[in-house]
């Protein structure tokens, strides 16, 4: 009987190392359309209060960085040090703590890892993205890649040729109104 | 009741506030005395400053290059956003930044130290660069292949990069003359090498660089696999940056700490400038700067000591 329970263990242990590594694509935005818009929302509201991002930095999504943007600075907070610390020392931004946490429950909700704003530069005009990561597999695996799946939420729509077959060298892909998606090494 | 009418809501909402107020007030009292601590933090460090003097000649010096116009040297660089970028950086060197995702962290920060020390410098090699294709520094010539020439302005997808041709130029260029044993598998430039290896800079080569580009006495301690053993980081940074440009070499997966997955190698990948460093309730206070921003942040002391690897310092004119 300890055999058998053995061989089946290390069966379905094989099974999912072996397993074909699917990875996130155009079907996962749409999927989740509705959740992430709800969460682009919230999130853009909370932006022009006070310019930040936040995303988690364990795997249980337990503790969060958060980056506060002034024109010259940015505070760098991690949960992981001093919860409490760092809700006091934020007590000057915009943002309560109340907001933050409501924010940070739906990109947990959705299994996101980081959500924030980057500059782009289209036609040497500036337009900004909003972006956010989750791992790159569909699935769990024991050995996951070390790459991510990045969303991206555009003001402008971006040129196509910038959007054609270089995906896996930074590039785009389209997949609805200005929203696009690519596999990067990097989740901010 | 309070929702019945527009009116009631309204009521509902002074109410709401003044009681915030008041709560504010209460617990003002409480939380006023790590306000302060924080604002003092704040208020304390300040970036190094230009020499203004120094300052005003390096924008002179663009201002009579401007009427030059465009280089045969570099075809695809705007002569527009070439200066325009090149005041920008004498300007405020604050926001010089290397764009994501290159490899150009420790081209960025030795610039940012030029720029502080002696911005005069830094425009005249850009200007000679940019008007000839080469540009004599302290120990050698830097000279620019044909390559690098055809691919500067040409970067995109960079951020704010993709307007900052002489960035473009300047970083391109220092990362084809100076090698490491990090470039030692690509050694010739192709297209989208600013993203890998091709322009990586180890420890002994940016003090290298450093030396070579400012001709001035670097000292350096650490290395690219082990930060120096006997030594109070936390001390010698504080003691350093007292009367010189303090520099570090770090791993920047420890300062945005994740552990989405098992293997993350504990190397250093990245350059910063160091502004400040203090101590408050037992964190280390870390105030640098990197990627076109100030960056203050609070560490424990032990992780302090885990990401720094290299220390350079610089004594400040």
């Amino acid at each position: 009987m300890k055999n058998i329970a053995l061989v089946l263990l290390s069966g379905i242990f094989l099974s999912s190392c072996f397993s074909a590594k699917i990875r996130k694509s155009e079907d996962y935005y749409f999927e989740n359309k509705a959740a992430l818009e709800t969460l682009l929302k919230d999130f853009e509201a909370l932006y022009k209060k006070q310019p930040f991002a936040i995303g988690f930095s364990d795997k249980r999504f337990s503790y969060y960085t958060i980056i506060m943007y002034t024109d010259s600075v940015r505070y760098l907070y991690n949960t992981h040090m001093n919860r409490r610390l760092v809700f006091d020392e934020m007590k000057q931004s915009s943002l309560t703590e109340e907001e933050l946490t409501g924010i940070a429950r739906q990109i947990k909700d959705l299994k996101c890892l980081w959500i924030g704003k980057n500059e782009l530069y289209i036609d040497r005009r500036k337009t900004m993205a909003t972006n956010l990561s989750f791992k790159s597999q569909l699935f769990n695996h024991p050995f996951e890649e070390n790459k991510y799946y990045i969303l991206s939420f555009l003001e402008t729509r971006m040129p196509k040729a910038t959007t054609t077959g270089r995906l896996r060298k930074y590039g785009y892909h389209e997949i609805g109104r200005n929203v696009y998606f690519t596999i990067s090494n990097r989740f901010r | 009741m309070y929702q019945t009418n527009e009116g009631g809501s309204f009521i509902y909402n002074i109410q709401e506030s003044y009681l915030y107020l008041l709560l504010y007030f209460r617990d003002n009292v409480v939380y006023i005395r790590l306000l302060l601590i924080f604002l003092s933090l704040a208020a304390q460090a300040q970036p190094p400053a230009q020499n203004p003097e120094a300052k005003q000649k390096a924008l002179k010096r663009i201002q009579q290059a401007q009427s030059g116009g465009k280089s045969k040297h570099w075809p695809r660089i705007d002569p527009v956003l070439f200066y325009r970028n090149l005041q920008n950086n004498v300007d405020s060197p604050l926001y010089l930044n290397q764009g994501k995702p290159t490899y150009f962290c420790g081209y960025a920060a030795l610039t940012h130290f030029m720029l502080l020390q002696d911005p005069e410098n830094y425009v005249a090699r850009m200007i000679e660069l940019y008007t000839t294709g080469s540009t004599r520094v302290t120990d050698k010539t830097l000279l620019s292949s044909e390559r690098i020439q055809e691919a500067a302005g040409t970067l995109y997808n960079k951020g704010v990069m993709d307007i900052n041709h002489a960035d473009q130029m300047w970083f391109m260029v220092l990362s084809e003359n100076y090698k490491g044993y990090l470039n030692l598998r690509d050694q010739s430039f192709d297209p989208g090498d600013e993203n890998s290896f091709w322009a990586a800079t180890n420890f002994k080569k940016f003090n290298r660089m450093l030396r070579s580009l400012t001709g001035l006495e670097v000292h350096a301690r650490g290395a690219d696999l082990m930060g120096p053993v006997f030594l109070n980081y936390y001390r010698f940074c504080q003691d350093k940056n007292r009367d010189h440009t303090v520099l570090l070499y770090l791993n920047n997966k420890a300062l945005y700490p994740n552990k989405f997955f098992r293997f993350i190698l504990p190397t250093p990948t990245h350059f910063v400038v160091l502004y400040d460093i203090d101590r408050v309730d037992g964190y280390n206070v870390l105030d640098y700067w990197d990627y076109g921003l100030r960056t203050k942040m609070k560490l424990k002391k032990r992780k302090f000591r885990k990401l720094v690897y290299g220390i350079t310092y610089i004594k400040v004119k």
